[in-house]
């Protein structure tokens, strides 16, 4: 008897603590215990549909004050755009925008785009100097809707320097204003006839992140810029918090930066990383990555992070941390707000012991106190599409949401209705 | 319960166990999530190889038994500017010694037409190397530029610096380090 009793013992043992036990080569759980602890409300599972623009090496995604959203994507030194009037269901037939110009296209880089409610739509570019060192900015707009475009107006010229990242956004009447970095100095310059004729370059901030993207907000004569700065931090490397500047005279002045992040984040490289700002009824959220939980000068990993204003931007609430996941790096968020007041993000995220990225999705329903568990709406399965990259959110006023990514294959737009 | 029939039980549970066993390695078997050599100190480099601008490949195992600077960097990146003078500097003190630097540049997210100038213009004689897909930075966990990786010459990586301009003299120290 003690045979078959000492078989039944060691088949237990086995069962209980082998084959229970997860095997050790799964895949990380995505949703940590942490969130569930929380008990957040899952949202319902997305059914979205999907649409490709092949070959695009940028992109950029927006809700024109028309009402109908517009694609740019850059690809072989031109830009070209699409609008959608179902909700990204369906594109027009993209439009090469900047005729023969030799657009500067880099992926870090997003295309400048912004439509006003007649559907004016202006769009802004760099064109690099022969030697790399200075560049000019141009703009150019379309009177039908993104069908066809004028031919491009010079903005500045930057005889020197690092010149990147710029921005536009289009006041109440089509009136074009726009940002750019040059090396660390934030430049602004405008124009009050349409975009027939600009300012003179004003430098607005000496200290941004010179590989960050800012992003630009105009309401009536209020000109928002949130960008990552860039301050003196000693041995332990520069401090790349987000900060906010605003102006109340359509950019003839602009008052002191708001701080936003209050992380004071030590980092003596390039995150390739700026933030992302959304508005609705005066209240301002803007979403970035940082990696606060670190050694100050190590950077393995980041979190993304959420701070909403609710007077006109003057200061920030405290800082919300987006996804609950922490072990791996989540970066380059993308946030915007429903006509309801639901806030949507968008971010990717990369494993940190395999090869895994994803992009991840998410939204609250209180002012961005709490979130739903993300959910997964794209991932690098498809090794010929690659790692999903480089998330733009937007949601129109019917709820349409729509997702855009960048991949090997060129952009991908998911869309879906959102829950009501 | 007759012994006969309570060791066809015992039998039975055991059989069950097994099984249990063999679905377990089987489920693992059928869905692996490739664990890649980890891009941090005290651990093996994970393998790369890439073309350099004018197409020759370099595969870092190639290299085993020298000490190599792994550099990841890109033309609109400050800091990565900075420091190459530095390393060509190095480079050219200890490369007689089995010195050896991959600057791989995120081809991937950069402007392919400034490569070559930026090259050109700081008269850089280390190898050049194009991550064209990503695959090489998603490898070693790219997060921020530059970042730079220093290989013993048994392929273990000695120090992991994020982050630059790095300073001669600290370039030098950790150079003397992987050479030993």
């Amino acid at each position: 008897m003690k045979t078959p009793r000492f078989i039944l013992l060691v088949g237990l043992c086995i069962l209980i603590g082998y084959g229970c036990t997860p095997s050790s080569t799964q895949t990380t759980e995505s949703i940590p215990t942490e969130v569930a602890a929380t008990e957040l409300p899952i949202a319902p599972t997305i059914d979205f549909e999907t649409i490709d623009f092949p070959k695009a090496q940028s992109h950029w995604l927006t809700v024109g004050a028309d009402g109908n959203l517009y694609l740019i994507y850059g690809r072989d030194h031109s830009l070209f755009v699409a609008r959608s009037t179902d909700g990204g269901q369906t594109f027009s037939e993209p439009v090469l925008a900047t005729g023969d110009a030799s657009v500067h296209v880099l992926p870090i880089e997003r295309p400048a785009i912004s439509v006003d409610q007649a559907g004016r739509v202006g769009i802004a570019w760099l064109e690099m100097s022969p030697d790399f060192n200075g560049a000019t900015v141009w703009y150019a707009s379309s009177e039908d809707s993104g069908q066809t475009f004028k031919p491009g107006q010079l903005v500045a010229t930057e005889t020197q320097g690092e010149v990147a990242m710029v921005q536009v956004a289009l006041d109440d009447a089509g009136n074009p204003v726009l940002a750019w970095l040059n090396g660390s100095e934030l430049k602004f310059a405008r124009s009050f006839d349409q975009g027939s004729t600009f300012s003179e370059t004003m430098n607005i901030g000496d200290g941004s992140c010179e590989c960050c993207q800012p992003q630009s907000v105009v309401t009536g004569e209020y000109i928002y810029i949130a960008y990552r700065s860039l301050e003196p931090g000693g041995d332990k490397g520069d401090i790349r918090d987000i900060v906010m500047i605003h102006s109340e005279d359509g950019g003839q002045t602009f008052q002191l930066v708001t701080r936003v992040s209050d992380a004071h984040w030590y980092l003596p490289a390039c995150p390739i990383a700026g933030p992302s700002l959304a508005t609705h009824e005066g209240k301002f959220y803007i979403a970035w990555m940082d990696g606060r939980a670190e050694p100050p000068g190590t950077f393995s990993r980041g979190d993304i992070w959420l701070a909403s204003s609710q007077d006109g931007g003057k200061t920030f609430m405290p800082n919300v941390r987006i996804n609950p996941e922490q072990s791996m790096h989540h970066t380059l968020p993308s946030v915007t707000v429903g006509s309801g007041g639901r806030i949507h993000i968008a971010w990717e995220a990369q494993a940190s012991d395999t090869k895994e990225a994803f992009l991840y999705y998410t939204s609250s329903d209180d002012g961005g106190q709490t979130f739903a568990i993300p959910q997964i709406i794209a991932d690098n399965g498809d090794e010929t599409r690659g790692n999903p990259s480089k998330a733009v959110l937007v949601i129109d006023s019917m709820g349409h949401v729509a997702l855009a990514w960048l991949d090997r294959q060129g952009v991908r737009i998911a869309t879906w209705a959102d829950r009501k | 319960m007759r012994p006969l029939q309570r060791r066809v039980l015992y039998f039975f549970i055991l059989g069950l166990g097994l099984l249990w066993i063999y679905l377990s390695a089987g489920k693992s078997n059928a869905s692996p999530t490739e664990i890649v050599a980890a891009p941090q100190k005290g651990f093996l480099a994970p393998e790369f190889e890439l073309n350099t601008a004018s197409r020759e490949t370099v595969k870092l195992s190639d290299l085993r038994g020298q000490a190599v600077l792994v550099n990841l960097w890109a033309t609109w990146c400050p800091p990565c500017r900075e420091e190459m003078r530095s390393i060509e500097k190095v480079y050219n003190e200890y490369k007689d010694q089995g010195f050896v630097v991959l600057a791989v540049n995120m081809t991937y997210q950069d402007d392919t037409q400034k490569i070559i100038p930026f090259v050109t213009e700081r008269g850089l004689t280390f190898p050049i190397l194009l991550d064209e897909t990503g695959d090489m930075a998603n490898d070693y966990q790219m997060r921020s530029l530059p970042s730079s990786f220093f290989i013993g010459r048994d392929g273990i990586i000695n120090e992991v610096v994020i982050g630059g301009p790095m300073a001669e003299a600290l370039l030098r120290t950790r150079v003397e380090g992987i050479l030993k």
